[in-house]
């Protein structure tokens, strides 16, 4: 499974007794701790590891340890490993990421490292951390991770690289400034002192200074071609004519040389050698079931005694590894020299992983054996495990890979298949997939195209899931379903799949409460809605299932807010958090979950004008909308984030934000209760576009008689306050539209109080109260706003009010010296006078979407003085780099693009 | 779609390279380097030429040949031959 973290490659090497001591390097490296990063970069076979390995040892550093491979160019794998390696350090390090990397959603990695390094603030002394092999990594994403650690690398922290290419960070720059300390290629080849001592001491071989020099020379100091030398040589009674050879050939010196200590081995040794080369970590049980032999674990010491460039991987020496290069030169070999067997060796390398948990390994090894059936069967089985550990992609990337015939042979897997495509919004497929699982379990007659032939019968290696087949495809239904607006479709089909489910499949029967509770808030229903929402979050907890846990909570909290419990909905927030952060300390920068509860929450606390933190939230929602895996996110956010420009009075920007809303949106699952037109032709009004709003009355070809529904009891609450602003305007002081919008509101108060909509509510008895006011009848305008008043009170509802402005104002003075008693109409009137136009000046840094950082701050004060960017970041003591990173920052929070301009409107909002 | 994996190859022309690295190659690495064809110069070097598809392909056995210590001495790029010409590899 991917979520397992594999020990051995936190292991720091360890040396041979008699190594070759490198003073001159590991001088360099210490004076290197000055800087920011080590460099050991330099070709396969230098001696790279070993080095820095005998320098941590050497110089007694405190040290984490990971070696890279191929497979961590997947973000969450590298970052659960760099957290298992500084656990090794401290082992409160990281808690609160771990948890999150099990979540399918991976957070945006700036803010899990930003959090990491915040941990290793806490770490009472300095410690290296070795990334070996960075070459491996090919993802950019990782690349950037690792350049916002050097331009934000704790004091006790300092980081080496080896590498068989230059990382793509900016090496020059940070060279210039003396940052970087680094080990080459030509600091790495053995001096003829070097090889000497090595050759004689390490490998005992007592040779004279002409035959090193002959194998200096020869090698040009490449240590793993030496120490190939020195294996062929040991016992060697002629060594004259095996240096003669060597010196006198073309050939490339690592195949000469392989093949050189091949030759020196028995045919036991080497057909082993050859069997293990294809694995890439190694243990004597596993040999033995590659070769089919019994003697793995002594074979491994004896290679290992015998110099055979095979690294113990543990204290223990369980796990080893050939030397990368060794190794592939015998896999190479024994391509070549056993084309038919290879695939055996793979196949029962698969088998072994498979039997003792290794599930991606066995995958792996399955797909490299072309062993398709054994593949499916494995990829079956890690179904719906992987909705909680292994990524989506990774599994679709498996399911990708296996033939046709094979997949649809296996209902299982064809429904796990469908459940992936479903999540990814390949409708057409999935439904293909759900039909072949449907038709094994003889709901359809024939198979989803007649072509298809199914000679062979089902197979199903996991009897498990099999069991609640029928109720989990009833469930992937029901979501599809959803998915193209079949509300009545939808929850026939989940009801049909909880009476199909165990009460104990938790996690389906989760799935299928969902799902029934979202066409349920569909057609309005949000008393039975709210029932089977909390439903399915009692089941997600009951499986473990957090990510939906969490989400299951957010869409009880939504339809909450649509019933006009501020309070309770406020608390089912709360508890998401609780959630979410999972002990997470306040303040600290990881924010995740679902992007919903961000946008909820913004939302919430805009309404109770609490605009700073209805701020902080849309830009958490911002960092974590781009790993959002429920389609349907961003455009929420984006259209909450309109709302609050709103509240602050910037109509035009609401309006560009709802264009961008616009650009994003999508059907989705959730009902969409305030529509995108309905909500510009809102913005309209409110700016003064009457007749772009008019427009959309028109389009939309709204009438006052037409039925009010669940659904679009915005749009006509809209239409109401466009047929006020047109009485309003002088234009057009025409009764009949004055009558028109009166009739209009009576009947949605009716429809929303009936509909359970009294949020909504709140919003029209305030309509109607503005138009009673504007037709004269103040009795009954004081009758409808003490309506809203009564409902809001208790909620806090404080914005609803406010964005009304001044007509609002007006009503509510009128309602207080005709002698409405509240203390809550007083405050609002309080509110109405604060909130002018330089209400919000003190606090304007809190207001701004991103708040600026001290450290932006700093820098913006520097550059008003005139600084240039060197000079910031001398002034500052950070890298030229940072203080660029840093201004463009401060040009995206202000909305400028350029020094003067960024200067000038940080003047303007009174930031200094 | 279809599990089996099937590529229009006839957009773009493929171009024939000459890889030459330092050392004589073994034959066995031909399957290693993705079936290049191998020549030995009298000078000590080997010289990898074939078809490559694009240069995600070039770059990849570029890495090969880093991860096996081979000094790389040059890259060339032969005038283009037509598609039609090579023989399918899958």
């Amino acid at each position: 499974m991917s979520a397992q973290v594999l020990a051995t490659k936190l292991y720091i090497p360890k040396l041979a007794a008699e190594s070759v001591a490198r003073p001159r390097l590991t001088e360099q490296l210490n004076q290197g701790l000055a800087g920011d990063l080590t460099l050991v970069s330099a070709p396969a076979g230098y001696g790279k590891s070993t080095l820095v390995a005998a320098w941590i040892k050497e110089a007694g550093h405190a040290a984490c340890w990971l070696s890279l491979d191929a497979r961590d160019s997947d973000p969450e794998r590298f970052l659960r490993h760099f957290v298992a390696a500084l656990k090794t350090i401290s082992t409160d390090i990281g808690t609160n990421i771990v948890d999150w990397l099990d979540s399918p959603q991976l957070p945006p990695l700036d803010a899990l490292i930003t959090d990491l390094l915040n941990d290793i603030t806490t770490i009472e002394h300095e410690f290296l951390f070795v990334l070996d092999d960075y070459h491996t990594i090919d993802n950019p994403e990782i690349d950037e991770a690792l350049i916002f650690i050097l331009d934000n690398q704790p004091l006790q922290m300092h980081l080496v690289i080896t590498t068989r290419e230059d990382p793509s960070f900016a090496l020059s720059r940070m060279r210039a400034r003396g940052k970087l300390s680094e080990i080459r290629i030509s600091d790495l080849r053995f001096t003829e002192t070097e090889t000497a001592d090595f050759l004689n001491r390490t490998m005992q071989l007592d040779l004279d200074s002409e035959a090193v020099a002959t194998l200096d020379s020869r090698t040009e100091g490449w240590i793993v071609g030496l120490q190939l030398a020195a294996i062929s040589m040991a016992g060697l009674s002629d060594k004259d004519t095996f240096l003669r050879s060597f010196t006198g050939s073309h050939r490339f010196i690592l195949d000469y040389l392989v093949e050189e200590v091949l030759q020196r081995q028995p045919e036991a040794v080497r057909n082993f050698l050859f069997q293990t080369s294809i694995l890439d970590r190694l243990n004597g049980a596993l040999c033995d079931a590659v070769t089919e032999g019994v003697d793995g674990q002594s074979m491994l010491e004896r290679l290992e005694r015998s110099n055979m460039l095979i690294l113990p991987l543990d204290e223990q020496r369980e796990w080893y590894r050939y030397h990368h290069l060794f190794g592939d030169v015998l896999k190479t070999y024994a391509i070549r020299q056993f084309p038919d067997q290879v695939s055996h060796w793979h196949d029962r390398a698969s088998s072994w992983f498979g039997r003792n948990g290794f599930r991606a390994d066995a995958i792996r090894y399955a797909f490299a054996a072309d062993n398709f059936e054994r593949a499916a069967s494995l990829v079956e089985q890690t179904w719906p495990e992987m909705y909680y550990g292994v990524r989506p992609m990774t599994w679709l990337s498996w399911a990708r890979k296996l033939p046709e015939e094979l997949v649809r042979v296996r209902p299982v897997l064809s429904a796990a298949y469908g459940w992936m495509l479903l999540d990814k919004g390949e409708l057409d497929e999935a439904d293909q997939r759900l039909r072949t699982v449907e038709y094994w379990l003889g709901e359809l007659s024939e198979a989803a195209s007649p072509s298809e032939v199914f000679d062979a019968g089902m197979v199903v290696d996991n009897e498990a899931e099999f069991d609640s087949l029928a109720g989990s495809t009833a469930s992937a239904r029901a979501y599809f379903a959803l998915n193209t607006g079949d509300i009545a479709g939808a929850i026939s089909y989940a009801q049909q799949s909880l009476e199909l489910l165990r009460a104990s499949d938790y996690f389906w029967v989760g799935g299928s409460a969902l799902f029934l509770g979202l066409a349920q808030w569909s057609t309005g229903d949000l008393g039975a809605a709210y029932i089977s929402l909390a439903e399915s979050a009692t089941n997600q907890r009951k499986a473990h299932s957090h990510y939906f846990e969490t989400f299951g909570i957010v869409m009880m909290a939504d339809v909450r807010l649509e019933q006009g419990r501020l309070q309770d909905t406020h608390q089912l927030y709360q508890q998401a958090q609780q959630l979410v952060a999972s002990g997470a300390e306040r303040g600290s920068q990881v924010v995740q979950g679902p992007v919903d509860l961000y946008s909820g929450l913004s939302d919430l606390h805009r309404e109770w004008n609490d605009l700073d933190n209805a701020a902080r939230y849309i830009s958490y929602g911002q960092k974590v909308v781009k790993q959002a895996i429920l389609p349907g996110s961003a455009y929420r956010l984006v259209c909450i984030r309109a709302r609050l420009s709103e509240a602050l009075g910037d109509y035009e920007q609401a309006l560009a934000f709802l264009q961008e809303a616009e650009a994003v949106y999508q059907t989705t699952a959730v009902p969409d209760l305030y529509p995108i037109l309905a909500l510009k032709a809102r913005m309209w009004v409110r700016g003064g576009h009457l007749d772009l709003a008019r427009n959309w009355v028109m389009q939309r070809r709204l009438s006052v008689d037409d039925e009010l529904t669940f659904l679009n009891l915005f749009d006509y609450a809209t239409y109401a306050r466009v047929l006020l602003a047109e009485y309003e305007s002088h234009a057009s002081q025409d009764d009949g539209m004055l009558s028109k919008a009166l009739a209009l509101l009576e009947r949605l108060v009716s429809a929303s109080e009936e509909s359970g909509r009294h949020r909504l509510g709140v919003e029209i008895s305030i309509l109607q109260a503005h138009a009673y006011h504007l037709a004269g009848e103040q009795s009954h305008s004081l009758r409808a706003l003490a309506q809203a008043l009564t409902q809001a009170e208790a909620e806090g509802y404080v914005r609803v009010f406010l964005d009304e402005g001044d007509t609002m104002q007006q009503i509510l003075s009128e309602a207080m010296t005709q002698g409405l008693v509240s203390d809550y109409a007083l405050k609002l009137l309080t509110l109405f006078s604060s909130t002018g136009a330089d209400a919000h000046q003190a606090d304007v840094n809190q207001l701004l979407i991103e708040p600026l950082s001290q450290r932006e701050l700093e820098v913006l004060h520097l550059v008003a003085l005139g600084h240039t960017n060197q000079a910031v970041a001398d002034e500052l003591f950070i890298a030229l780099s940072t203080v660029k990173k840093h201004t463009n920052n401060i040009f995206g929070k202000l909305g400028v693009t350029s020094r003067t301009q960024a200067v000038a409107r940080a003047r303007q909002l009174g930031l200094f | 779609m279809s599990g089996n994996y099937s590529r229009e190859m006839n957009q773009e022309p493929v171009s024939t390279y000459q890889i030459m690295v330092e050392g004589h190659l073994a034959e066995a690495w031909s399957v290693h380097f993705e079936g290049l064809t191998i020549t030995l110069t009298e000078r000590g070097e080997t010289v990898l030429t074939g078809p490559i598809v694009d240069q995600a392909a070039l770059h990849g056995l570029l890495k090969k040949v880093r991860d096996l210590g081979i000094q790389l001495i040059s890259v060339e790029r032969l005038p283009v031959v037509h598609n039609d010409d090579l023989s399918h590899k899958g």
